[in-house]
């Protein structure tokens, strides 16, 4: 029991000394559990924790059938939840092979899309929280809430919606949706010039983030990293390009890439990205085909024995859903290969040598969701 | 399909028995274990291939023995590779592969804590989610959720009563 | 009037108790003024900081919320004051009384109008700089006895920001010291009857209202210097393990200290109780002149408390490299050059 004590310490001399941070910290947003090695306020050693809320989501999806399990996975990055349903979905799809209708597959994309923004809106008002600007995310909340009422009003959720299903999705979408996702861009275009007055262009905010947390190239490919961490590090990994799936490929939109590898260089790629993700629901909305939003699919889904998988890119990252099926009602393993777990691992790196306030920073820049690293 | 055919062959001159069979969408090829390090070393320095990066690393328990996947990518020419390797005998041990890439670090972590995998010369090997004094392994087949739950819980109650 | 209450006062407690009774009085009168206008900046704050957020901010208690503040400190009245198990007791009770005693002190030589001031100190600006320095004491004890690492990574960095800060502060005020060669608060005051010495001193006094403007804002630990309480980063700071009434003295004290910051900045750069005069508009100045010294006073004080609150809920905050690199690099060497630059302008005589 000692051993095991002494394996979750960290060693200090003298002139250092230890601290938490997490697993209640405002900035760790969840509960993610930092050991920190301090050298006055230089980072000398960093040990991450984790565990605090891991529920045991593949366990759980062993006992469940193919039509539950899905729903299981909107907790995990509880901020692109539609996007990891999606990716469930596409995999039983495959399994199945089932051909999706034309509508369904755009209305899919076109909430997927909306789901990214407003996780990317959500993750630059806490930005500028952690760096100490409380303003902004007040401003970032407004856009968003005009996303999460369409959901609302098509899903029937605001969060977590449940709105994918094998085969389709739910139910069709609300009458007025078209016309509201329209004013949303309307209004988003006409806020955007907000969004860089308040923290892009600030001196304050530039000098927080610029050349803090660098993540060389090498690095980022070594340990893994997917999204717009990995994006910001020069390397190109938009699973939306390399593996379009649902509608991306009748879609045009730039990969965003930056090859600073800093701070700065992953907050401009998220931010760029929502624009790209605005370009893709602009192209969308008007050409939603006619027909059915979900096809037929049998009450109790076996998929032929053998091994299925599928990847989307959430707003995080790559997500992987990888289905071992022997045949029966329920999958025999499931692997969910999350973005968040791979880029936790970069945070040590980043910021070994780095001060408190950079942390908090490279934290910021990361995106970590907390559900998504423990499942 | 000439990139499948050239892939194949450049496989067949690092690994001359290998046989390539799929998984999922993927090429999959099947090593020893006592030669996985060895092979996915090659895999990782070859040239043509340089698969720089492991997307994932994964375990699958099929009762008779646990299957372990790992899915390896290059990012010069796109090409995805799993890699499995089957233990049939306990205790269950690898080799870690964190010297070739760093993301295995936590992957490995990952499934010593569910599948009681150990890997030698891992930095750092401890359970990552579950607390330390949990007994068994989760994601096992042999793992009956419930009567473990039960137990955990019944120490920790004694525990308690006893600190009270 | 107050001649008037001296004289009821020496009639009831003879010639000889009465000065006393009076300092008491004054006292109380003091306190009560310093927390009530604590209690509106808090309110102000709050309303100000929800309109640059489109929001409504506090309206529940009182109408618009007004009451929100008392009903605040009401709540922390009745709340347990904790101590850690492991904290030092007698410091991490004393700090938060002694940063309170400090900043109700360096009230003592302000003056609110030509004939309300406490004390008309001959050295009036040198001594609210001293004393408020002392305050950066209570704030190493808080977060030394806490015995919480964040707390006294707190405290260090506040004591590194306040003591390298009040340099830039002090060559700004010696800057206004030597235009108007008085050190007494009314001195200064006075010194301005013919303009404000933002408007006629120059550069100089510009640079240093500028370099004032920062440096006081650091001193105050405020965002964008909120170092030593960062939230993200230090969950609160010094006053991390500080709750109920102990925690309302931090609160307290740290309005009143925002208070002091903008009644020396009037004093010294806005004219005091002056009222805004512009050569050759006699009519204006006539008018402006009949406005009582008193609502000139405070207009100034809150128009600064605005631009702190301002500053506040705009800018994110700095890293402490930065914070000292901003004073030690930046304002310090500017303020020094300034200083030359004002004594010449001042040598020759250049004042407006």
């Amino acid at each position: 029991m000692e051993q095991t004590i002494n394996n979750r310490i960290l060693q200090s001399s003298d002139d250092e000394f230890i601290i938490n941070v997490g697993p209640q910290h405002p900035s760790t947003h969840g509960v993610l559990h930092l050991q920190l090695r301090l050298d006055g306020e230089e980072i000398a050693d960093l040990k991450p924790f984790l565990g605090y809320i891991h529920r045991g989501i593949e366990k759980m999806c062993e006992s469940l059938t193919y039509k539950q399990f899905i729903y299981l996975t909107s907790r995990m990055d509880y901020l692109s939840a539609h996007i990891n349903n999606q990716a469930c979905c596409l995999a039983i799809e495959k399994s199945l092979q089932v051909e999706v209708p034309e509508r369904a597959k755009v209305i899919r994309t076109l909430m997927a899309e909306l789901t990214r923004l407003a996780s990317h809106q959500l993750w630059w008002g806490s930005t500028g929280l952690d760096m100490g600007a409380v303003s902004p995310f007040f401003y970032a909340f407004r856009e968003r809430e005009m996303i999460l009422e369409i959901f609302e009003e098509t899903c029937g959720s605001r969060l977590t919606m449940n709105y994918c299903v094998p085969g389709g999705v739910m139910n069709d979408i609300h009458p007025d949706f078209v016309s509201k996702v329209k004013k949303l861009i309307q209004q988003f275009k006409a806020n955007i010039h907000e969004y860089d007055e308040l923290l892009t262009g600030n001196p304050i905010f530039q000098s927080r983030t610029r050349g803090v947390g660098y993540l060389p190239k090498e690095d980022a490919i070594s340990l893994a990293c997917s999204g717009p961490v990995a994006r910001a590090s020069g390397i190109s990994c938009d699973v939306r390009k390399k593996e379009p799936y649902d509608a991306y490929d009748r879609v045009e939109f730039e990969e965003i890439i930056a090859s600073e590898g800093d701070c700065f260089a992953r907050y401009r790629v998220r931010m760029k990205e929502m624009l790209e993700s605005m370009k893709i629901i602009e192209q969308l909305i008007d050409n939603i085909p006619a027909g059915d939003y979900r096809a037929k699919i049998k009450g109790i889904i076996k998929p032929p024995a053998g091994e299925y998988f599928q990847r989307v890119e959430t707003a995080r990252g790559e997500l992987g859903v990888f289905i071992v099926s022997d045949g029966s009602n329920k999958p025999y393993r499931v692997k969910f290969r999350t973005p968040n777990f791979s880029n936790l691992a970069a945070l040590k790196p980043m910021s070994l040598g780095a001060k408190i306030g950079d942390l908090v920073a490279i934290m910021a820049s990361l995106d970590l969701i907390i559900p998504d690293i423990d499942r | 399909m000439m990139q499948q055919n050239g892939f194949e062959q450049i496989l067949k001159s690092i690994f001359p028995e290998i046989t390539l069979s799929k998984c999922a969408q993927f090429n999959a090829i099947e090593l020893k274990p006592e030669s996985i390090y060895a092979g996915l070393e090659k895999l990782h320095q070859q040239s043509d291939l340089k698969f720089d990066m492991l997307v994932c690393l994964t375990a699958v328990d099929r009762v008779t023995h646990i299957e372990v996947l790992y899915h390896l990518r290059s990012t010069f020419n796109g090409y995805d590779l799993i890699v499995k390797t089957a233990l049939v005998e306990q205790p269950y041990e690898l080799q870690s592969v964190v010297p070739l890439w760093r993301s295995a670090e936590l992957f490995e972590m990952e499934i010593y804590d569910m599948f009681g995998i150990s890997f030698s010369g891992h930095p750092d090997l401890r359970r990552l989610f579950m607390p330390d004094d949990w007994e068994g392994f989760p994601l096992r087949k042999s793992y009956k959720t419930t009567d473990v739950a039960d137990n955990y819980l019944d120490s920790h109650k004694l525990l308690l009563n006893q600190q009270e | 009037m107050i001649t008037w209450i001296g004289n009821k006062l020496t009639e009831i407690f003879g010639t000889t108790l009465a000065p006393y009774v009076g300092y008491v009085l004054i006292g109380f009168a003091i306190i009560t003024l310093v927390v009530l206008m604590a209690v509106i900046s808090i309110y102000l704050e709050r309303k100000i900081a929800a309109f640059m957020q489109m929001r409504l901010g506090p309206m529940r208690v009182g109408k618009w919320g007004t009451l929100q503040a008392f009903a605040d400190v009401f709540k922390l009245m009745l709340k347990e004051s904790l101590t850690p198990a492991q904290a030092d007791k007698q410091l991490f009770n004393i700090a938060p009384y002694l940063v309170l005693t400090v900043s109700f002190l360096a009230f003592a030589p302000i003056a609110f109008s030509p004939s309300l001031q406490l004390w008309d100190l001959n050295i009036g600006v040198l001594y609210v700089t001293s004393v408020s320095s002392v305050g950066v004491i209570g704030i190493l004890m808080a977060g030394w006895a806490s015995n919480n690492k964040y707390s006294l990574l707190g405290a260090m960095r506040s004591g590194a920001q306040i003591v390298s800060y009040e340099l830039s502060a002090g060559i700004a005020i010696l800057t206004i010291v030597m235009m108007s060669g008085s050190l007494s608060v009314s001195g200064i005051i006075q010194s301005q009857a013919d303009g404000w010495w933002i408007f006629k001193g120059h550069i100089p006094a510009i640079i240093a209202f500028v370099i004032f403007a920062i440096a006081s804002t650091a001193e105050l630990n405020r965002a964008p210097f909120d170092l030593a309480e960062a939230e993200q980063e230090l969950t609160a700071g010094f006053h991390t393990e500080y709750s109920g009434m102990q925690f309302a003295m931090f609160f307290l004290a740290e309005y009143t200290n925002m208070f002091i910051v903008s009644m020396l900045g009037t004093t010294l750069f806005l004219g005091g109780w002056m009222p805004l005069h512009i050569a050759g508009w006699e009519s204006f100045n006539h008018l402006m002149d009949k406005i009582p010294p008193f609502l000139w006073f405070f207009g100034k004080v809150f128009i600064s408390l605005f631009m702190i609150i301002w500053f506040r809920w705009t800018f994110p905050r700095l890293r402490i490299d930065q914070l000292l690199k901003l004073e030690w690099k930046y304002l310090l060497p500017i303020g020094m050059v300034n200083l030359v630059f004002g004594a010449i302008i001042t040598w020759l005589g250049w004042i407006l």
